[in-house]
């Protein structure tokens, strides 16, 4: 978590500077509304599914919605037994999103979201079998709702194919054994129309 | 061309960082339980024997007994001891298992600084069984200090299981001293 936070403030101080670019020309970019992405980082290191909506409300103003789900039947297969304590199956992230920079090519972003999660977490359970106690490790599921905020860049090849970077931190409200934290990082590849 | 450089060196520490974006709760099966007087240690001339006989259903004060074969699906728990030796300026060193004999009925042993007494679940599948006799070689003031804890070995995909305990006997705090002549 610490990495996190250290990449975090090194986004704050790059997001900081980009405030300082403009553009004066307004780009056709603005015209396209929508935009659909995939996140690849996930996708290829945890073996999670990631799509995204974005909607464009303003020049600087968007909110949309992250679905992503777990497509690795190995992980859930190695859960029961290996040292982590959680595991996520699902997330659904609204965001709503503020743009930093003037550019709408080239753009550094703050962004406020939920995720409603879900998915399975360990703990040991005490069993009798009528002459002795005996422990084992049980998997029960969990649902939960947190709330967090990110920093992103993004930009856009030929004003249609984005690559969007998202780095932010969550914390879980309500279930006692889901996850504390939250991490929110993804490298998105997409298109906007 | 700067910007895409720019996108690379983010995107190679995202690619650094991608470990981030898993849960990095850890969960540790273990279970800790209390027995005291379970390893016993006693002097015989210049013999110590060390032995343990824990029953599978470890009894439990004010509850029922802990069954640690079914805990741990482990046919051996282990614990350590260590046997020093004053030497002229009267400081304690470790003794090199070349320093003394050993003689085990049951169970088995791993030496290296620490002596690993593995204690063998017998074929009943009822008791812990460990019984080792150590003999020093040399004359002098030896002491053999034991561990309280005795933890299973090789629990697979099940719960490890971490005994507190005390050494009874001859022992003072887990510690004897003796002197061979």
């Amino acid at each position: 978590m610490k990495k996190i936070s250290l990449l975090f403030c090194f986004f704050l101080a790059v997001g900081a500077f980009a405030q300082t670019s403009s553009d004066s020309i307004v780009s056709p970019i603005v015209a396209k509304k929508n935009e659909i992405k995939i996140d690849v980082l996930n996708l290829i290191s945890n073996g999670r599914v990631g799509i995204s909506y974005e909607r464009f409300l303003k020049h600087d103003f968007s909110i949309g919605v992250t679905g992503m789900f777990l497509n690795k039947a190995s992980k859930e297969d190695d859960f029961p037994t290996d040292d982590t304590r959680t595991l996520i199956d699902y997330q659904v992230i609204p965001y709503v999103r503020y743009a930093l920079s003037k550019s709408a090519a080239n753009l550094y972003y703050v962004e406020a979201f939920s995720s409603i999660n879900g998915g399975q977490y360990k703990e040991l359970t005490t069993l009798n079998n009528g002459a002795a106690d005996y422990v084992v490790t049980t998997v029960k599921d969990y649902n939960d709702v947190a709330i967090g905020a990110s920093i992103g860049y993004k930009f856009y090849i030929k004003e249609s194919f984005v690559v969007d970077l998202t780095l932010g931190m969550g914390k879980n409200l309500f279930h006692a054994d889901s996850p504390e934290t939250l991490s929110r990082i993804g490298i998105n590849v997409g298109y906007r129309f | 061309m700067k910007k895409y450089i720019q996108f690379f060196a983010i995107a190679i520490l995202f690619t650094l960082f991608t470990g981030c974006t898993e849960s990095d709760d850890e969960f540790f099966a273990s279970k800790v339980v209390t027995a005291n007087g379970l390893i016993a240690v006693n002097l015989s001339g210049n013999t110590v024997a060390v032995s343990t006989a824990i029953p599978r259903l470890l009894p439990q004060t004010g509850g029922n007994p802990f069954d640690l074969y079914l805990t741990t699906t482990s046919n051996q728990f282990f614990f350590n001891y260590t046997l020093e030796k004053k030497n002229a300026n009267n400081v304690w060193e470790l003794v090199a298992p070349s320093g003394y004999n050993v003689v085990t009925s049951s169970g088995s042993n791993q030496f290296g600084d620490y002596i690993a007494a593995i204690c063998q679940l017998d074929a009943l599948e009822t008791t812990y069984e460990y019984d080792t006799t150590i003999a020093p070689i040399a004359t002098g003031d030896y002491r053999l200090t034991v561990d309280n804890e005795v933890v299973s070995i090789d629990s697979k995909n099940a719960v490890t299981v971490i005994i507190k305990t005390t050494a009874v006997g001859d022992t003072t705090n887990n510690v004897l001293e003796f002197t061979v002549n």
